[in-house]
């Protein structure tokens, strides 16, 4: 299965063309995902035919994270692309359907960018040191039959 | 034809015994690996806290200073990650469910300086 | 354009238990344009994983989805055992797909007796549920967990099966078989079933591939695809076909997953019966995950795919889950588009929808 199983970069205008490309060759869109790197963002899309998986990668600017829209060629896209949108902030001209960003509603506006910091969220606790002693609750499972 | 099938089945099950227990009278034993819930014995316990680092919840609560060991059973998830970093064999996975919980329910132990031996249970003995 | 009405659709509906909400534009009684929006249990389970050491990730991928809970862990652990070039031994690649298999039945089960909800049908319902749980019950006995079922892990898995329950697995298997044999009659010969499925939601195969629909919403327009087929677990060594059906409507999603049930039932024996001996995990000590991969399963509701980046940190740098309804949304709002209003539940229930993994 790893076999048959590529990562290719190309060019942000090779986008469109390999999209159109792959969709003339009879493959099918898988997936479309989005990596926050270091200095720029990655746009991973993966086409699949008889079991065949290819994926390529395009490098996006940070500063200016814009992609153009696959809705013409794979009606399918626009959930992938409302999601790049989200959680990313992608601007995608040309987009079929466009939730405006409320396609997945997070608290945190484009939490994916990789400008959050996750909080540590210790759950309340309620034994402090000096009262861990005392034995909270003992509870005694009833047992029958 | 096609009311004869689902008629057979709803006659055979009006005759038979339900297929359902009448939950709080009568229970199923649970099997041998079922994870029922983390019980604790603390007279082996050397308060070392890896359990307490590991736990994914932070359900559990140790402290070397104060030799205390506490459990929050509302957070438990019964991962097992305590049960198989424990080196002192102390903590255990019992098959028995933790019974339904109306409140947190936090279970905790002290080892008691003077006498070891009269350690204190957690099933309020 | 004539004057058409806007129904909101969910998040809480009766039929539907799932937080998936639907602008549904009316013409009459008939629905022109279907709006999807999700969104509403965002958990941000793949930024977990940029934060999580990568064995205890393994937990928490499991609990992407409560009902296909062990195969994202399955996914989850090959691609991290990839990612570290690991050989899982024999043993624990057999177990995993006996469980895989008995979490699809247990799923499409589920499916079923919701679908007979769905339209109605009370009695069905609850029979679907009592044969789930006696596959919950061996669920349970083999693993320890019902739902969670927390024995894979990276390397293997955590427990191993002994022979004697294995047995009594088979034996039980033969018992769930009967009883499912009669309940599956029920939905292939009952009109009730017939009169709420059939030429309901058609889509056709160059539609469903186009749309990228996967899992039985592809199977059920007859495009035979099946991500098992590639072989990953024991599957390449089991003998089975993907099932398939022509009609591409309600019925036919319905009759691919009964199809399926009586297949996993089948596949879960072949495993049981060429269970090899030997160990059942690999260790790993000092290793970590470095490189990329790309990791494609078959869940009960379709293909989810795994993306893994890693650099040889203790973490992983991306983690993203595709999982089978995402694929599935264009699909379905492709099918509601010239159906009736009352049909709605059933079109969107025929997906198996599981919104709450959509969004991790």
């Amino acid at each position: 299965m790893s076999a048959n199983e590529s990562f290719e970069d190309i060019e942000l205008d090779q986008w469109v063309a390999t999209a159109s490309r792959h969709r003339a060759d009879g493959f099918r869109l898988v997936q479309m995902t989005g990596t926050a790197r270091e200095d720029h963002f990655e746009v991973m899309i993966s086409y699949d035919r008889n079991y065949d998986c290819v994926n390529f990668r395009v490098h996006v600017p940070r500063d200016r994270p814009e992609l153009p829209s696959l809705s013409v060629v794979f009606p399918a896209s626009f959930t992938y692309e409302n999601e790049l949108k989200d959680l990313f902030g992608f601007n995608i001209p040309g987009l079929a359907l466009d939730y405006g960003g409320n396609f997945l509603r997070t608290k945190t506006k484009i939490p994916f960018s990789g400008s959050v910091t996750l909080k540590k969220e210790k759950p309340e606790r309620a034994p402090s040191r000096a009262a861990a002693g005392t034995k909270v609750a003992p509870p005694t499972p009833v047992r029958e039959g | 034809m096609s009311w004869f099938s689902i008629s057979a089945l709803v006659t055979r099950s009006a005759l038979h015994r339900p297929v359902t227990r009448l939950y709080p009278f009568e229970r199923r034993t649970p099997y041998p690996k079922t994870r029922g819930h983390i019980e604790f014995k603390i007279n082996d316990c050397t308060f070392c806290t890896v359990c307490a680092v590991k736990c994914p919840t932070g359900a559990i609560v140790a402290s070397k200073k104060d030799k205390t060991w506490a459990i929050d059973h509302s957070l438990c998830i019964l991962c097992g990650n305590c049960v198989h970093d424990c080196r002192e064999g102390c903590i255990t996975q019992c098959n028995d469910p933790w019974p339904p919980m109306r409140t947190k329910e936090i279970v905790s132990f002290r080892q008691d300086f003077e006498t070891p031996s009269s350690l204190k249970t957690p099933r309020g003995a | 354009m004539a004057n058409t009405t806007i129904i909101p659709f969910g998040p809480q509906h009766p039929v539907l238990p799932e937080p998936i909400h639907l602008d549904l534009e009316l013409d009459d009684e008939r629905v022109v344009q279907a709006l999807p929006s999700i969104g509403y249990v965002h958990r941000g389970l793949e930024l977990l994983a940029e934060r999580h050491d990568f064995v205890e990730m393994a937990q928490v991928a499991e609990r992407i989805c409560g009902i296909c809970s062990f195969i994202h862990g399955q996914g989850y652990c090959q691609g991290i055992e990839r990612l570290m070039g690991l050989e899982v031994p024999p043993r624990a690649v057999y177990l995993r797909t006996a469980w895989a298999e008995m979490s699809r039945i247990q799923s499409h089960l589920l499916w079923l007796g919701l679908s007979a909800d769905a339209f109605g049908f009370e009695s069905l319902f609850q029979h679907s549920w009592r044969i789930r749980e006696m596959l919950v019950d061996i669920i349970e006995e083999t693993t320890g967990g019902r739902v969670i079922f927390g024995s894979c892990k990276v390397g293997g898995i955590r427990k191993d099966v002994d022979a004697e329950t294995l047995q009594r697995v088979n034996r039980r298997m033969r018992e769930i078989e009967a009883a499912f044999d009669e309940v599956a009659n029920i939905f292939r010969a009952d009109r009730t079933v017939k009169q709420r499925t059939v030429g309901v939601g058609v889509m056709s195969a160059e539609d469903a591939y186009a749309l990228g629909a996967v899992g039985p919403v592809l199977r059920a327009s007859g495009f035979a695809s099946d991500t098992r087929q590639l072989g990953y677990a024991a599957y390449g060594e089991l003998e089975w076909e993907p099932v398939v059906e022509q009609a591409g409507d309600c019925y036919a999603r319905c009759e691919v997953r009964l199809r399926e049930i009586s297949q996993s039932i089948d596949l879960i024996r072949q495993c049981l019966a060429n269970m090899p001996e030997g160990e059942i995990e690999v260790t790993f000590k000092g290793k970590r995950p470095k490189g990329e991969t790309m990791v494609r399963l078959e869940q009960p509701r379709g293909e989810v795919c795994y993306y893994m980046s890693a650099n040889g940190q203790k973490n992983l740098e991306r983690f993203r889950v595709r999982t089978p309804t995402f694929a599935n949304i264009a699909p379905l709002v492709h099918m509601l588009k010239g159906c009736d209003l009352a049909d709605v539940p059933v079109i969107v229930l025929t997906i198996d929808p599981c919104v709450s993994c959509t969004e991790r």
